[in-house]
């Protein structure tokens, strides 16, 4: 059972993220399985992010997609619509958007990591 | 009935491990066994393997499309029910796999219970299906891999005559696996638990063939210091295999009838007859009714062989199966070399699927150990391949007819030295290594030849079938 939500959580948690959704997927192993999927999430996001960068278009391109999917199963809806965006800049010849998404998806990326941190601390400790 | 009751494992293709743990995580607390694959080729051979009912496929895969593991999948099973994954909420793409076969479309993001709903659903969709029960003419037998309708033809062959005492011809140009052929008649056979005993007409020399053929007695002949079981007496009871039958010397052809037609042999030395119950089957990689036609074999012998033909078919007539071969080659051989490799990149797959292969399955493992060796990686791209293949044949050219011995002399190789040295990419292989690379290269060039092969490179065809014949031990002693 997903925890209940509390008003502190709700008012800490980054914008653009479902958090009952977050919490609920978190959750789907039961509490001991929370730590070390958020410990996958976490090294999936870095993986992703490096990608992300690599000089190999199509790679670029596999990153964004796999960005979408995991932004959308954790209920990160704004890193869902900033990699749609990103998607579509990467398949048009003009790349002059890529930057400042980037830097859009890096903000929303650091803000997911940090509440999957303080998720696989909070179980560590239970 | 519980969830928990269905034993049968699902099979979840999907590629990035947050979202294998999570969906793994949230079906195994809903009772159900999952097995995880990560790429289409791993997605491909687990089907093959556990053979699942149900399967939970994400769309899109580092090495390729999962609408193209949902055909493979359908097309190999059509009663599977398969759960489609995607980020893509396209209606037009859920249309397109819906009509493809899919049994349902799951948009992300969607949470636990929506999964195990999906697949409740798939299982009571199942339950009222018929049963799938795998035809024993559906699955190649081992180890054969590949579903074209060429192969199955050959596969329906081998079952139905491996019942049989017939004589079994062989035709197919090299690298098809006429010897794989063999095999599988013989282990499907009622002499499966007898020997198999294979013996390279071409790889023995002339004088010595018909001892190793009908055996001899010690001081028979000079040399001959002890008995010799022959492999027609060796294959007692089993099947004798008698490979490049079209280089048997025609002296020795006629004692061959003379065996097929009362099943008795007499070793060289020997007096007195022995009675033998063997099965034979041969093989050539030329046509041996041409062969009838030059007078370099006997056509009382050729009908006495030719009961029940089986042409194995050339790579380039297989379809799919080139990628099929290739990515489970690929793995086995990674796993060997301790490399990465998973599967091959779509555009060298395309690449293979319009490649000719003259030299057939054999080029393609060549191929593939080239690849594995010279590179690391996971997936297979086409910068890694042997720069011949990066710009393969016109079509035109590979569809030329072989070459003329005249033909074979060919231009003086280019020289070695100088910058981009060929003898770069052989850097830390040991002689014995470079000889095999050089000698199977040649074989490819001729279309598989041997004989042509041993032109070229001016030694005995003998000399090449007896290499072959100790790299194939080699092999299969690894």
């Amino acid at each position: 059972v997903p925890p209940e939500l509390s008003n502190a959580d709700i008012a800490t948690a980054p914008a653009g993220v479902d958090l009952a959704l977050f919490d609920r997927m978190l959750s789907v192993g039961g509490a001991e399985l929370v730590a070390s999927l958020a410990m996958q999430l976490l090294a999936d996001f870095e993986r992703i992010w490096l990608d992300l960068h690599d000089q190999e278009p199509g790679r670029q391109r596999a990153a964004t997609h796999e960005l979408k999917g995991v932004a959308a199963t954790i209920g990160a809806t704004d890193l869902v619509d900033l990699a749609i965006l990103h998607e579509v800049s990467l398949h048009t010849p003009s790349r002059s958007d890529l930057d400042w998404q980037r830097q859009a998806m890096r903000e929303r990326i650091t803000a997911v990591c940090a509440l999957l941190r303080s998720r696989a601390g909070a179980a560590a400790t239970t | 009935m519980s969830p928990g009751a269905l034993s049968d494992p699902i099979l979840l293709i999907e590629d990035t491990p947050s979202l294998q743990m999570m969906y793994r995580a949230a079906l195994a607390r809903a009772g159900y066994t999952v097995e995880v694959c990560g790429t289409v080729a791993e997605g491909l051979a687990g089907f093959r393997r556990m053979q699942p009912r149900i399967v939970l496929l994400d769309l899109t895969l580092p090495d390729g499309s999962g609408a193209e593991v949902l055909d493979r999948i359908l097309a190999q099973r059509p009663e599977t029910a398969v759960i489609v994954i995607t980020a893509n909420a396209s209606i037009n793409k859920a249309v397109e796999l819906m009509r493809a076969g899919a049994q349902e479309f799951l948009v992300k993001p969607f949470d636990d219970q929506r999964l195990i709903a999906a697949v409740h659903n798939a299982r009571n969709a199942l339950s009222h299906r018929e049963p799938w029960v795998a035809s024993p003419a559906d699955a190649p037998p081992a180890p054969f891999i590949g579903q074209s309708p060429a192969m199955r033809d050959v596969y329906a062959r081998i079952r139905s005559v491996a019942r049989s005492m017939a004589t079994v011809f062989i035709t197919g140009e090299s690298g098809t696996g006429k010897e794989l052929c063999a095999e599988a008649v013989h282990a499907a056979s009622p002499r499966a638990a007898r020997p198999l005993v294979a013996l390279n007409c071409g790889a023995i020399p002339a004088d010595l063939l018909e001892s190793e053929v009908f055996g001899h007695l010690r001081g028979s002949f000079t040399g001959a210091i002890a008995d010799k079981l022959g492999a027609a007496a060796a294959a007692d009871g089993g099947t004798l295999f008698l490979d490049e039958i079209c280089e048997m010397d025609l002296n020795l052809q006629t004692k061959l009838l003379r065996f097929l037609q009362t099943s008795t042999i007499t070793p060289v030395g020997a007096t007195k007859p022995r009675k033998i119950d063997v099965r034979i089957v041969c093989a050539t990689n030329r046509n041996p009714l041409d062969e009838v036609r030059a007078g370099r074999f006997r056509e009382d012998l050729y009908y006495r062989l030719h009961v029940v033909p089986i042409h194995m078919p050339p790579l380039r007539q297989r379809g799919d199966d080139v990628i099929e071969i290739a990515e489970r080659l690929l793995v086995e051989m990674a796993r060997e070399e301790g490399r990465g490799f998973a599967a091959l990149s779509p555009a060298v797959r395309q690449i293979f699927l319009t490649l000719p292969w003259p030299g057939n399955v054999r080029q393609l493992i060549n191929v593939l150990r080239n690849v594995v060796v010279l590179n690391d990686g996971r997936i297979v791209e086409p910068q890694m391949l042997p720069p011949d293949l990066q710009a393969p044949l016109p079509p035109q050219a590979a569809a030329a007819p072989p070459l003329s011995p005249a033909d074979v002399s060919g231009p003086a190789p280019a020289p070695l030295a100088g910058n981009g040295s060929p003898f770069d990419a052989l850097a830390g292989r040991t002689l014995a290594q470079i000889e095999r690379l050089a000698i199977e290269a040649a074989i490819d060039r001729h279309g598989g030849s041997v004989p042509r092969a041993a032109h070229e490179l001016d030694v005995s065809p003998s000399t090449l079938y007896r290499k072959r014949e100790a790299w194939n031990r080699s092999d299969k002693g690894r």
